[in-house]
């Protein structure tokens, strides 16, 4: 998912300080820092950008999640697969976000004839929705954006 | 059985020490990581626990700042992040 400006992955170019938060790592935490960069600090720039991602779904409140809905999908099996729903006017809310198993495969299809492009009131917020259930997460995830590509930023912080 | 790695972040974030009534939005923001990145977190979080904190409370302050419409805390943030990510590269050249 390419992200906005104010979203963008901050690039490390050259050392100034170390440690979280301007202090000093200690030798754990450059070890740690340290398998963190075996993964790439692009990755790392990557899990900080998905929490800014979510943070502006679930801080705007365009991202509903009921607090005891059980996300794992084999408790849940029907919910497997990639559900979103977006809030009708305006867009935008998530219900859920995962790859789907093999084994979910035909429940993920039973869930997509059953559910795509139906239009309800959500349970917990009675925000019309509409349900858009998708194959992949990252198709899914690039479809959410689409949606927040108008300057979410500006918008969330006032006029520029 | 095996788990996949969101599956394993899961588990994880909703047996930490995270309060309670927070660890399903954590959880909602870490699935939309892509399997790479869920991979990386788990193994990241099972060598040791206070990044699970760290990286939540990099997700709460993001949220609140959202929240409070306050420009001033976001770019603190950003600023905490590219110290972070600036120290993962300066960890990995000494390496």
């Amino acid at each position: 998912m390419e992200q906005e400006p104010a979203m963008a992955g901050l690039a490390p170019e050259k050392n100034e300080k170390s440690g979280f938060n301007g202090v000093e790592a200690n030798e754990t935490e450059k070890g740690i820092l340290s398998r963190l960069a075996e993964g790439s600090s692009r990755t790392a720039g990557k899990a900080l950008r998905t929490m800014t991602f979510a943070a502006m779904l679930l801080g705007s409140g365009m991202l509903v999640k009921e607090a005891n809905a059980d996300p794992h999908p084999r408790h849940n099996p029907e919910m497997s697969g990639v559900s979103v729903e977006f809030r009708i006017n305006p867009p935008i809310i998530i219900e859920r976000s995962r790859s789907p198993q093999p084994g979910d495969a035909y429940k993920h299809a039973a869930m997509k004839r059953h559910w795509q492009g139906e239009e309800y009131k959500h349970a917990a917020t009675g925000h019309p929705v509409r349900m858009e259930v998708y194959d992949r997460t990252d198709v899914a995830i690039d479809r959410i954006a689409e949606r927040m590509s108008d300057g979410i930023v500006d918008g969330l912080f006032g006029d520029k | 059985m095996v788990q996949d790695a969101h599956e394993q972040l899961q588990k994880i974030v909703l047996t930490s020490r995270i309060p309670f009534e927070e660890r399903e939005q954590f959880a909602v923001a870490l699935g939309l990581l892509d399997e790479e990145g869920a991979a990386l977190l788990v193994g990241l979080f099972e060598s040791d626990a206070m990044w699970i904190e760290k990286m939540y409370e990099n997700f709460r302050q993001k949220k609140k700042a959202i929240e409070e419409k306050n420009m001033d805390i976001w770019n603190d943030i950003m600023h905490d992040e590219e110290d972070l990510l600036k120290s993962v590269a300066q960890v990995a050249q000494e390496e």
